[in-house]
């Protein structure tokens, strides 16, 4: 995968790297002319001053040593000079060495020439025409120390571009890091909201992201509404067929008294099937628990509600609930109330009086147990019980489809279901919901 | 017993009025639900079966405002949503109990026999037994110590399971006529006093009792 900081902080590289060898090298370079055009118009004075120090004699033009710099006479002090007329001057400083003599007339380049001992000599030669006379002044000057400078300061420049280099490109992530961090949080608010937890995106991100995340808000709008259309487009074909169904059953019951068995019978059974078939398939068109809801299932609230339900329902039992863990639970309201709606009201159709339920939530899911003091189911039927999902409470009033919903709901949600002997004597139905990551 | 039926589908309700009349109910039956607000507020209904989906006012609404105006009479709550999500509202909202479509007719009148003894004050039997007296709904015989399995009329029935279901309390014959017949049957006192003979009859003289200018009080067999 590219990474947009790695991308940034190579072309920052790139970037610095190219201005700080182009503003390195020209500011030495620009140094370095200015400094031998000002060297060369010191070199001319000095012609001026070696032409002050020609002196007419008796033999014509000689040179006045006196008047000469003393380091003329410093041997390779780095200052030459040679003067050509009649005769031929050379200052001591050269001793042994010949000064390459420009072969031009005027020739006064800012180039350098090679001088004794490795020196680089600056070059400044001019004719001239003094008492009658014409003169040659070649004077030269060692120009080595400066390039040493110049280069130290290139040593110099180089180590400090490097210092900003990496000064800049740790700059450049943090700053991507902390403009980047509004984007994680809106990540970790998505996931929240795909677990539920919340129902759209905080707006208050900079300006750049606000856009992005007004549209996500408009999708998740868009979604829930679409999904919502469908879950009320299934409930209302519910509505529409079932009611004709029951036109059908309660018809056919009327008719129990004029027809023989046999011709009702088979009628019946077939309303059975569409009945329980369309119930199911209702359920599961709305099962989704990956598309869910904003709205959790509030133990608080919500189990209250059930049970007080359940109460009124079957005001003999006595249901006791124990839970553990937070109230907020991270499943849709509506599969919840189903799953412990069809539990308890099985449990309560068979309890002789007392029915438990317990919750327990923790990061890792659900775990639910409803018990009851009922006849409970025997072991070699359970199994089948799970299969077919049949009825349970074929003989007691209300149609027995609870446990056919409950297992669909629970593999929808990737859970498990298990039944088992409770100790209060009846049935236990334990229900493992794993939380999604 | 009188119920007030609210459903808009017009073949399920002729469905439902034929079995509750068959089992000994009178049966008012509207499908709007506005109208069966206020009709449940005027009369004195036994029991209304309420379907949720209405045109003109909601069920669950319909019974919410029932509820708020201080009305008890038991509601039996119809619906195609089978959630719970739903039921739970509904019962909220006030329901008693709820029967969602489709259900047998069985179920139907039991859930309504259980609903009529638990608003009396009594516990849900397969018969109904007061006074000595032992009523089975299902076959609409009565029975008791020294009486044998009795067959009864349709008229006798509603009047002996009203009576039993009111039992010690002075019924007047307006009433009785109140919760015998619906909203459309020729109110007749002297026809309640003719039935009251013949269950007289049936039962014995002294089991139910004349209260002059006040009306009948069902007192069952001497023990």
């Amino acid at each position: 995968m590219i990474s947009i900081g790695r991308r940034l902080g190579v072309g920052l590289l790139l970037i610095m790297l190219f201005s700080i060898v182009l503003l390195g090298q020209g500011s030495v370079w620009l140094y370095d002319r200015a400094q031998r055009a000002y060297l060369l118009t010191l070199l001319q004075s000095e012609t001026d001053s070696l032409l002050a120090a020609m002196t007419p004699g008796v033999d014509g033009l000689y040179l006045d040593l006196s008047k000469v710099d003393p380091d003329y006479r410093r041997v390779y002090s780095g200052r030459y000079f040679i003067v050509q007329g009649r005769e031929r001057w050379r200052s001591r400083s050269l001793w042994d060495q010949r000064l390459p003599v420009p072969s031009d007339s005027d020739a006064q380049s800012t180039g350098l020439v090679p001088g004794p001992k490795g020196q680089q000599l600056l070059v400044w030669s001019q004719r001239y025409s003094s008492h009658g006379e014409q003169l040659r002044v070649t004077v030269a000057l060692d120009y080595q120390p400066l390039l040493a400078t110049f280069q130290r300061a290139r040593w110099w420049l180089w180590g400090l571009g490097a210092a900003v280099i990496v000064v800049a490109l740790l700059l450049q992530q943090w700053l991507l890091q902390r403009a980047l961090r509004p984007l994680r949080r809106a990540q970790a608010e998505l996931s929240e909201w795909r677990t539920g937890a919340r129902m759209q995106l905080s707006e208050t991100v900079p300006l750049e992201l606000h856009p992005l995340v007004v549209e996500i808000n408009h999708l998740g709008r868009q979604v829930e509404r679409v999904l919502e259309r469908g879950r009320s487009s299934a409930g209302d074909l519910g509505h529409a067929l079932k009611t004709p169904l029951a036109v059908l059953e309660s018809r056919l019951d009327n008719l129990t008294s004029t027809l023989a068995p046999e011709h009702v019978t088979p009628l019946r059974e077939q309303l059975d099937i569409i009945h329980s078939q369309l119930e199911r398939t209702l359920q599961r068109a709305r099962l989704a628990p990956e598309q869910q809801r904003a709205e959790r299932f509030q133990a608080e609230r919500d189990m209250h509600a059930l049970i007080a339900t359940f109460k009124s329902l079957y005001n003999e039992i006595d249901i006791s609930v124990d839970g553990v863990g937070e109230l907020s639970w991270p499943y849709d309201r509506e599969d919840m109330q189903e799953l412990l709606g069809n539990l308890i009201d099985n449990a309560c159709k068979w309890s002789k009086g007392q029915v438990q339920v317990g919750w327990k939530l923790n990061s890792e899911g659900l775990y639910l147990q409803i018990a009851d003091d009922g006849p409970g189911i025997a072991p070699r039927e359970r199994e089948e019980v799970l299969n077919r999902g049949t009825r349970l409470d074929r003989q007691v009033p209300g149609h027995g489809l609870g446990l056919g919903i409950v297992t669909d709901l629970v593999s929808a949600y990737a859970g498990s279901l298990q039944l088992s002997e409770a100790t209060l004597g009846g049935l236990l139905v334990e229900v493992w919901l794993p939380l999604r990551t | 017993m009188r119920i007030l039926l609210v459903e808009d589908n017009v073949a399920l309700a002729d469905s439902l009025t034929l079995t509750l009349k068959r089992a000994g109910y009178a049966v008012d039956w509207r499908t709007d639900g506005r109208d069966a607000l206020i009709l449940g507020e005027q009369e004195p209904y036994d029991l209304a079966i309420v379907d949720l989906g209405l045109p003109g006012m909601d069920g669950l609404e319909v019974v919410r405002r029932w509820r708020n105006a201080g009305q008890a009479t038991p509601v039996l709550m119809l619906t195609a949503r089978s959630r719970w999500t739903e039921r739970v509202a509904g019962l909220q909202a006030g329901a008693d109990d709820y029967l969602t479509k489709p259900f047998h007719n069985e179920e139907l009148l039991l859930r309504i026999q259980a609903l009529l003894r638990r608003a009396h004050g009594r516990e849900p039997s397969a018969t109904l037994n007061v006074g000595g007296l032992a009523l089975d709904e299902a076959t609409q015989q009565v029975s008791g110590a020294g009486l044998a399995s009795t067959g009864l009329s349709a008229t006798e029935f509603k009047l002996l399971r009203y009576m039993m279901l009111n039992a010690g309390q002075v019924l007047s014959k307006a009433r009785l006529a109140e919760h015998l017949y619906d909203y459309e049957d020729e109110r007749d006192s002297n026809v309640i006093e003719v039935q009251i003979n013949h269950l007289r009859s049936k039962l014995g003289r002294a089991a139910i009792e004349t209260r002059r200018g006040q009306g009948y009080v069902l007192v069952g067999l001497a023990p």
